[in-house]
């Protein structure tokens, strides 16, 4: 056994041995031990030095709460910095480093901090830094994040596994002490699908400190484990509580290992979406500012208890107590009887009927007493008359009360109404469906917090509908009242005494809050950084409030609380992305072509969710060279691309025409059967939307194209037209985007290579925007003739599981011909040449009128964005208008964003390049621009410049259409 | 994540649908002119408390649902399909 | 695993839902199941998809000649839309098929409150589907736009990792 290791006592297994290492040095504990006690079970005191002034400390708690025992967890890829030793199992094997030293632990050069500790007060950092202002980056950010801050993240990839899983119940109980556990079983045993958090390791909460509570304990866990709807979950930290009743927890399922199972996640992130909720979380202490109350050997009263009672730990040798509440004398007493020497209870009340008890157990309790200083060894105690007397002990335990912990009720929205008797806030009246129990609303007592969590419980069921028979089971028997507490939150002394050990934070610092104006809790919580260290101020939060409410001169009630916000405690990142990461990152949609792209070599680029081929290189080909061979053999011969990712949405119903005539600018009441047209539409506001075909393939069905990055908000516009503003129309719409795929086939050969594949439909009499049935060995065909690239092309559409025989057939077909597929880039560049839009243009910024397309709009009749597309501001014949640019100096390149004006340097931009290539055509860069007064500037010339380039060229303006303007080649 | 009451679907997690926003102006007539459409398009009340909300369903049943929502607490109190009226708006 | 079938896509046409319905109900002796309900006579299934909407899920090898004749005999009476290759159905069974939609579905899937014949439009693993109980085995009908379908398949495989999970291809020639 190790020197403070008590013999017998707590929920340890000690005849299983644990080696783990703290700084490089092996240290022994036991399973059920966390690292925390299986140091303190070693001797060892000082743990870490603090944020600010580097002072040593020790630890002070024995649970999440912990502000000052922060270490660098696990090794390289799974260094996990600023974890709590006092919320970390024990495992074999375990290494942990003291955080926030340099260059030891024990020899800290950074303490002479704390020595100019009245300089470095609240706001000195931005009362100090702040000039000159180019000294930040350089000098000061770099100084002070190497003396602050707290542990190191590691930059290497996270080697473990995460998961998300969403559970409904019809009870959540968070808290599996005295009232979670009896509110889980009577909920439990009237039916209610029940599902019991604890983030602890082990049930039982505060019933895991009163070995007198064990059997009941442990028959509440077997008959909640016997219950079919009810799921316990341990090491499951609640973290939010969220709208409409859901939660958001984090279980730890390999976190107490030193490496997760390889088919198991290491945490699991769990949402929970409750009829009801129980809040059973507990109370935490709070600390008494006093000089000296961050050293290491000081110590929460409960942390004391939990450590003799729960780990079997004697955290001291001579210990003092400090208290102005009951509670501590459980603390003084199971010292005592842990063999600790001449504890010493100082209560800062004047009398308490418990005292008899303990000084028959040896304790020595003083009334009336204070503690002003606590040094090396050495406790120093004032009486209120002035009166002082040292006192050698290495634990000082305090308690200045104890908090409900209403983290989660104030985050459901539940406001907190104050509580005189506990000198604390307690939940007010619930917002959400959720109660709170026991502790966690001030409840005292193990037998007191059990039924007050059976009655949670049961109200929580009956709200539910649920509920009706008896339900008994045997509970514990209530303590009784016990005597009041005296409000205590500073003892005055000169030195530093903390409110936030984790920042800090003196009562100095908010004191000096006040005086500077940021006297309001929440203004003072920001200047200070009071309560915004990772435990939260659980420990000082409320201290902190009452020394500003002192300084106020008002009441705690009303200075009250900042805001509680998630999380109740640290959540990793990792866990919140629950395995949506890398591949897993967005859903990934794959063309009915897929296979066939990656068998051929395709470089595959993603485009929204889509997968797409981008180009299709040969060997030894870089990727201008495939994409200009792909371009060249669409232009000389024949060419296929995978269009299925373009939206379709059919459209039926008497009213289809009607409807299309409304949302595009052109009409297609006049189109006829057979026959497609290519449309754009707007926003309300004036401004182009999408563009795309629209097919009638009979008098009362359309079949609409839309762009893929539009073909989800196109249809959500449609229908929301069609439902919410002329539901008078009988429409019917549906997405058919995966039901075909589409292949378009394009260049001069286009037509001979398809009419060998193509049967039913004769391609010579078939012009230019029209639609026709047709079928390939069985298969039903769609053909389009359209044409994105320019040239005589068509689209066929077929079946989506079919579309690979097709597909092989239309290059077998075009073999002859040199036949080539081709991918997003090689569509580009020859759209380009066109003159075609594409989302560079449809930018959210372009009315059709600056897109050259004004002429398409019908004269009369409403459409969407008709109006507002007649504001002057966008009817403004200046307004950058789509051009064609090309470089005067035809070896330059041009840059897509480069920005056009009259003269190099000048600073007024007459407008942007939207797109460029390299044309195959015309042997040089070419590109789309917006221009103001575009048309007019046609055969001028304006500079392009690339500031990022350091680029200046000379290009002249032409129309957008570089290639065939006349539009000859598509109607050949 | 707001829970949704779809007329259609029923209670909904709120990532099943996506956002429009005011659902108390109506499109004007064709020929109400400019200042109308301005109106219908930029011009929101931006209510504390309880407000009228379009919300589609996008991964459901493709209905644009009305929604009354408190802006302050997040409460939903009623939604309806489309062409439906709610109950009168009130504080 | 992949389970090959006929899909098409009903949409009463305004006013002519009792026409559908009647219509229906001569051709296959199915009712036009309520919201979130489907109905089956073990061949085809009638699933709730919108208002005024249906999909009817039939078996795969009555092909395209199916809907044609459909379209026909719905004309004036409802838009007839075959998504036979546009959407896929992927069947979830096994003790643990409740635990594996925990880890990619936001809905309550208890048996207390979707039992068989239940069914939802909803997402799992972030894509939208419908989601069909076919019997409280319990084992599930997935259907899903088949340019998701891989997606899913591999988050499915990804939620079942720690349960085990085994994939039967469509042309699988093996047994339930």
């Amino acid at each position: 056994m190790s020197v403070h290791r008590l013999s017998q006592g707590g929920h340890i297994n000690r005849s299983q041995r644990l080696t783990f290492h703290f700084d490089g040095r092996r240290f022994f504990g036991h399973p059920g031990d966390t690292l925390a006690s299986a140091l303190l079970a070693s001797g060892v005191r000082l743990v870490g030095r603090s944020f600010k002034y580097h002072r040593p400390r020790g630890i002070m708690t024995a649970g999440p709460d912990e502000p000052s025992a922060l270490v660098e967890l696990r090794e390289r890829s799974r260094t996990e910095p600023n974890t709590k030793m006092t919320d970390v199992e024990l495992y074999e094997g375990l290494q942990a480093w003291s955080q926030n030293r340099w260059p030891s632990l024990k020899f800290d050069l950074m303490a002479v901090n704390g020595l100019a500790g009245n300089i470095i007060s609240a706001g000195f950092y931005y009362k100090t830094f702040m000039w000159p202002a180019s000294f930040w980056e350089k000098l000061y950010e770099p100084l002070i994040r190497h003396a602050a801050g707290l542990g190191r993240a590691t930059c290497l990839p996270d080697p473990d596994h995460y998961e998300a899983v969403h559970a409904h119940c019809d009870v959540l109980v968070v808290g599996s002490g005295p009232a979670g556990l009896a509110a889980a079983r009577v909920a439990g045993e009237v039916g209610a699908r029940v599902i019991l958090c604890e983030r602890d390791f082990l049930i039982g909460g505060g019933l895991l400190l009163d070995p007198a509570q064990e059997s009941w304990r442990k028959e509440m866990i077997a008959t909640l484990q016997g219950i079919r709807d009810v799921q316990i979950l341990p090491r499951t930290n609640i973290f939010g509580y969220y709208d409409h009743n859901l939660l958001g927890g984090v279980e730890q399922v390999g976190d107490h290992v030193a490496e997760p199972h390889p088919h198991e996640v290491r945490q699991r992130y769990r949402t929970f979406r409750a009829g009801q909720v129980v809040l059973a979380t507990g109370a935490s202490e709070r600390l008494i500012a006093f000089r000296g109350n961050d050293r290491p050997g000081v110590m929460m009263a409960g942390a004391a208890l939990t450590y003799v009672r729960r780990f079997g730990v004697a955290p001291g040798k001579r210990a003092v107590v400090f208290t102005n509440n009951d509670s501590a004398y459980a603390t003084a007493l199971a010292l005592a009887e842990a063999g600790l020497d001449g504890v010493v209870l100082a209560d800062f009340r004047r009398e308490n009927r418990l005292a008899a008890e303990l000084r028959a157990h040896g304790v020595d309790v003083r009334f009336g007493i204070e503690v002003s200083d606590f040094g090396k060894d050495r406790v120093t105690l004032r009486t209120p008359s002035g009166g002082g007397d040292n006192v050698a002990a290495d634990l000082l335990c305090i308690s200045g009360g104890w908090n409900p912990n209403v983290h989660l009720a104030s985050q459901s929205g539940a406001r907190l109404s104050w509580d005189a008797t506990l000198s604390s806030f307690v939940p007010g009246a619930p917002v959400q469906a959720e109660r709170s129990a026991g502790a966690a609303r001030g409840i005292v007592g193990i037998g007191e917090a059990a039924r007050d969590g059976l009655a949670a419980g049961l109200a929580a069921a009956n709200a539910l509908g649920l509920g009706g028979g008896d339900i008994d089971f045997p509970l514990p028997a209530p303590e009784g009242p016990c005597a009041p507490l005296e409000p205590l939150w500073e003892v005055k002394s000169s030195g530093k005494a903390f409110v936030d050990l984790q920042h800090d934070v003196t009562v100095n610092d908010i004191r000096l809050a006040h005086r500077e104006g940021f006297s309001h809790i929440e203004h003072a919580k920001r200047y200070t950084t009071h309560n915004m260290a990772t435990d939260q101020g659980k420990l000082g939060g409320l201290v902190g409030a009452a020394i500003l409410a002192e300084a106020r001169g008002e009441t705690l009630e009303k200075v009250g609380l900042p805001t509680f916000r998630p999380y109740t405690k640290p959540v990793a990142i990792g866990a919140l992305a629950g395995g949506t990461t890398g591949e897993r990152f967005q859903p990934i949609r794959r063309t009915a072509l897929h296979g066939w792209h990656l068998r051929h070599g395709a470089v595959m680029r993603p485009m929204g969710a889509w997968l797409r081929p981008s180009y299709y290189p040969k060997a030894e080909e870089t990727a201008w060279d495939s994409v200009s061979r792909e371009a060249r053999g669409v232009r000389q011969s024949v060419g296929i691309c995978d269009m299925s990712t373009l939206g379709k949405i059919d459209l039926q119903g008497p009213d289809a025409a009607t409807l299309l005539d409304r949302l595009y600018i052109n009409s297609f009441s006049t189109l006829a059967v057979g026959q497609c047209r290519y449309g754009l539409m707007l926003r309300e506001d004036g401004i182009a939307f999408d563009d795309g075909t629209a097919s009638r393939l009979r008098e009362d069905h359309f079949l609409i194209t839309t762009t893929t990055a539009n073909a989800a908000p196109v249809l959500e516009h449609m229908e929301f037209y069609a439902q919410t503003v002329w539901p008078e129309l009988d429409v019917q719409l549906c997405s058919v985007t995966d039901q075909w795929a589409q292949i378009a086939v394009a260049g001069p050969r286009s037509r001979v290579t398809l009419a060998k594949v193509v049967e039913g439909l004769d391609l010579w009499a078939f012009r230019f925007l029209s639609v026709g049935e047709g079928h390939m060995a069985g298969i039903p065909l769609r053909v389009f003739r359209i044409s994105f690239s320019g040239e005589l092309a068509y689209e066929v559409a077929v079946p989506s599981r079919h579309a690979e025989i097709v597909w092989r057939a239309i290059l077998a077909a075009g073999q002859e011909f040199g036949i080539v597929p081709y991918g997003l880039e090689t569509m580009d560049l020859m759209r380009i040449e066109k003159g075609h839009l594409a989302a560079s243009e449809l930018n959210g910024q372009a009315t059709a009128a600056d897109l050259g397309v004004g002429r398409m709009m019908k004269k009369t009749g409403d459409f969407v964005g008709r109006v507002l597309s007649a504001r002057p501001a966008l009817a403004d014949p200046g307004r950058p208008r789509l051009v064609g640019i090309r470089p005067i100096d035809s070896g330059k390149r041009l840059r897509g964003g480069a920005h056009l004006v009259s003269k190099p340097g000048s600073g007024r931009s007459l407008g942007w390049i939207t797109s460029v290539t390299r044309s195959i055509e015309l042997g040089q860069w070419i590109g789309l621009a917006m221009l103001e007064n575009g048309e007019a500037m046609s055969g001028k010339t304006v500079h392009a410049v690339s500031p990022l380039h350091d680029e200046a060229i000379e290009v002249v303006v032409s129309s957008p259409h570089h290639v065939d303007p006349e539009n000859v080649r598509v109607r050949n | 994540m707001l829970l949704i009451p779809c007329p259609y679907c029923g209670a909904r997690p709120q990532d099943e649908f996506h956002y429009r926003g005011d659902a108390t102006v109506k499109r004007p007539a064709p020929d109400a002119g400019l200042q109308a459409l301005y109106d219908f398009v930029y011009t929101r009340t931006n209510p504390r408390g309880w407000h009228l909300e379009w919300w589609h369903h996008y991964a459901g049943c493709r209905q644009w649902v009305k929604v009354e929502r408190n802006t302050l607490t997040h409460e939903i109190r009623t939604a309806v399909g489309p062409a439906e009226d709610t109950p009168q708006l009130s504080a | 695993m992949q389970r090959p079938a006929t899909l098409v896509q009903l949409t009463a046409r305004r006013g002519q839902q009792p026409a559908l319905a009647a219509a229906i109900w001569q051709r296959l002796q199915l009712n036009l199941p309520q919201p979130g309900h489907s109905t089956s006579d073990g061949a085809y299934t009638l699933i709730w998809i919108q208002p005024g909407g249906w999909l009817l899920q039939a078996p795969a090898d009555i092909g395209n000649a199916f809907s044609v004749q459909l379209k026909s005999a719905l004309a004036g009476i409802a838009a007839v839309v075959d998504q036979s290759h546009g959407k896929c159905v992927l069947q979830v069974s096994g003790l643990s098929t409740l635990e594996v939609f925990a880890r990619c579905c936001r809905l309550d899937l208890h048996p207390r409150v979707f039992d068989a014949g239940r069914c939802a439009v909803t997402l799992v693993a972030r894509v939208s589907c419908v989601l069909r109980q076919v019997d409280a085995t319990p084992c599930f009908d997935l259907i899903v736009a088949s340019t998701f379908e891989m997606w899913l398949l591999e988050e499915l495989q990804e939620a079942s990792h720690a349960f085990g999970s085994r994939f039967i291809p469509a042309n699988a020639v093996v047994g339930m």
